[in-house]
């Protein structure tokens, strides 16, 4: 322990008598730190960030649709969705499918965008027929009146669930809508939601939303929209599994249900927020990979730089080393002296990256509308990484510090 | 307490050998004050190196106190120095970044003292060589004989048997020469064993024994 403090002691000393080259090399740790520590805050924080678009839809939510270009060979003469009210109650009400915690059918036609018109105010819409579970496995919540109830659905009324864009952009803000009327073409639909604002900014920026945005959308009960269009068809349904774990046997289930139902005459494609997320990981990886080596590069050019100090640091002082040899230093202390000098600048440079890190993004999250988090593991992981660059780079010439002959060391120029 | 039967040192430069020592054979005994002198290249230096344990014979045998040296391995000998041997260099080998109590603290920090003992001992053996007003003074704010008088309180503080001086004043003037060899002289009535080298023929009569040196070998 003696030892181990005074080499602490030298390591400060040696350190403060080298100034310039010591903060060199310093800087090049850090970059490197900080590099590390971007990279896994942006990771993270775009990870938070889509997560948090893709649960707009649900997490454990899926979509089971007919797969209108199928091979099979009849698939010219089938119409239809491949879907209809039936297959809905089949999977509501028998136990095919322990894995799905709820469904709700989605009824919409190939244009789904609308004008919806109130007096002589004209906007644009998507408009489509869903069920009683749909705000659950959409994660839709409500800002005014109330969802859709089984009566709605039973006795197909007109009434309407609009999105905050809807609805500001036909009646202006901080106007009680409930209870209003809206058109669309020839009918009439009576408000009786207003849903909250949804933010799918990424989302709609890489096209993922395909210029469906959330927030101006016109919800009515899949049964007067059925009725509307003169068929029993669903266009798509939509549920959710138990859990992630189940999203995949849900899918099958579902799947099954309908291919018994529909003596497989079609071919059902199916997509779900699992299989979402997955891309987005792997998009998330590919940019993480390409930090971390960058991290990396940055962190070897700091280990090379605190190499080349502890070289020529054990160069400038070997009649030091020799001294200390010649009053009692063994192998191993002169070695664990080197070694923390050089486990002490590079820790330095680790504690500077991430302090410099941590100012940048309290400054950006508080300039910026973006919340970036810097996950606790980054903090740990760069001075781990720093001691190892720090043992690494003075090894060798704490090595050869540690293996000189004293009398040899004492007599160099 | 020395005892070196045969030894030979050599030196390899550029594939040539060099001989440094010729088959010396050498006894000193507990308390002696032995002065070593000799021109330049006679060896004087290697000599000393052995018998500090700096640096082991070629050929030979070196027992320290019975212990046979050459066989001995990194950990047992750096012990040996610590405590039985302590160093005055011509050029004083003070640690620059330390003060005078830190410096003089060092061999006790590898003996494994703990630091208020070390503290106290380092300010004793400061007084012993009259420095202790000067113990947070670094080297570079000290004079010639002030940082080897710091050396010599470094050289005493594990109170080692041996006191082994590389030209410990060919860097001083005459007043401060007269002061070191004079703390020579009071370590050696205190009982230690000082072997001292040096070029000054007027240094040698503070020597109980003079050792003289040509080409690798002893000649008295």
């Amino acid at each position: 322990m003696n030892h181990f403090l005074e080499n602490i002691f030298q390591a400060i000393t040696a350190v403060k008598q080298n100034r310039i080259r010591t903060i060199m090399s310093i800087v090049g740790v850090a970059a490197g730190v900080a590099a590390v520590m971007a990279v896994s805050a942006v990771s993270q924080s775009g990870k938070d960030y889509i997560y948090g678009e893709l649960s707009t839809y649900g997490l454990n939510s899926l979509w089971v649709y007919r797969q209108w270009e199928d091979e099979s060979p009849f698939a010219s003469v089938r119409q239809g969705s491949g879907i209809d009210s039936d297959d809905l109650h089949l999977l509501e009400n028998s136990a095919c499918c322990p894995d799905v915690l709820r469904v709700s059918p989605l009824v919409y036609e190939q244009d789904w965008l609308k004008t919806i018109r109130v007096g002589n105010i004209f906007t644009k819409s998507s408009v489509s027929g869903v069920g009683l579970e749909h705000a659950n496995i959409n994660s839709d919540e409500l800002l005014l009146g109330r969802w859709f109830r089984n009566d709605d659905i039973k006795r197909r009324k007109n009434v309407a669930v609009i999105g905050p864009k809807t609805r500001i952009e036909l009646f202006g803000e901080n106007v009680n809508v409930i209870g209003s009327t809206i058109r669309l073409g020839e009918h009439k639909l009576t408000i009786i939601g207003v849903l909250k604002e949804k933010n799918r900014d990424f989302l709609t920026a890489i096209g993922a939303t395909q210029g469906n945005d959330e927030n101006r959308r016109v919800l009515v009960p899949y049964t007067f929209y059925q009725q509307l269009m003169g068929s029993k068809d669903i266009h798509t349904l939509r549920a959710e599994a138990r859990d992630q774990e189940a999203v995949d046997r849900a899918l099958n289930q579902i799947v099954m249900t309908l291919n018994r139902s529909q003596n497989h005459k079609y071919v059902y494609q199916s997509e779900s927020m699992k299989q979402w997320i997955a891309t987005a990981n792997s998009i998330l990886e590919s940019v993480s990979i390409i930090g971390i080596v960058s991290a990396m590069v940055s962190l070897l050019v700091g280990g090379i730089g605190i190499f080349n100090i502890m070289s020529s640091s054990v160069m400038e002082r070997t009649r030091e080393i020799g001294l200390r040899k010649a009053i009692g230093a063994s192998e191993k202390d002169i070695m664990q002296q080197f070694l923390l000098e050089s486990v002490y600048i590079s820790v330095i440079g680790g504690v500077v990256g991430i302090l410099l890190c941590f100012i940048v993004f309290l400054g950006l999250n508080t300039f910026w509308d973006f919340s970036f988090s810097l996950p606790w593991l980054s903090f740990i992981v760069p001075v781990l990484v720093t001691i190892l660059v720090g043992l690494l780079a003075g090894f060798i010439p704490a090595r050869h510090a540690s293996r000189l002959m004293p009398a040899t060391a004492l007599r160099h120029e | 307490m020395i005892e070196l039967r045969g030894v030979n040192k050599f030196y390899h430069l550029n594939s040539k050998k060099f001989i440094a020592l010729n088959n010396i054979n050498l006894n000193i005994l507990q308390g002696e004050f032995v002065a070593v002198t000799g021109f330049s290249g006679s060896g004087k230096s290697t000599l000393l190196s052995i018998l500090g344990c700096l640096d082991k014979p070629s050929e030979g045998q070196y027992l320290l106190s019975g212990q046979e040296i050459n066989n001995v391995d990194d950990y047992l000998l750096s012990k040996i120095r610590n405590h039985k041997i302590g160093f005055v260099f011509q050029s004083f080998h003070l640690i620059q970044g330390y003060d005078a109590l830190r410096n003089v603290e060092l061999p006790m920090v590898y003996a494994g003292i703990p630091a208020n003992l070390r503290k106290q001992r380092a300010i004793l053996a400061l007084k012993a060589v009259g420095l202790e007003q000067r113990m947070k003074h670094k080297p570079s704010e000290l004079s010639g004989g002030q940082q080897q008088r710091v050396a010599i309180a470094r050289a005493i503080v594990n109170r080692p048997d041996i006191i082994i001086a590389d030209e410990p004043t060919g860097s001083l003037d005459d007043s401060a020469t007269e002061e070191i060899m004079h703390l020579f002289r009071q370590l050696h009535h205190s009982g230690k064993t000082i072997i001292f080298v040096t070029h000054n023929m007027a240094l040698l009569s503070y020597a109980s024994r003079v050792i003289r040196l040509e080409q690798g070998q002893i000649i008295n």
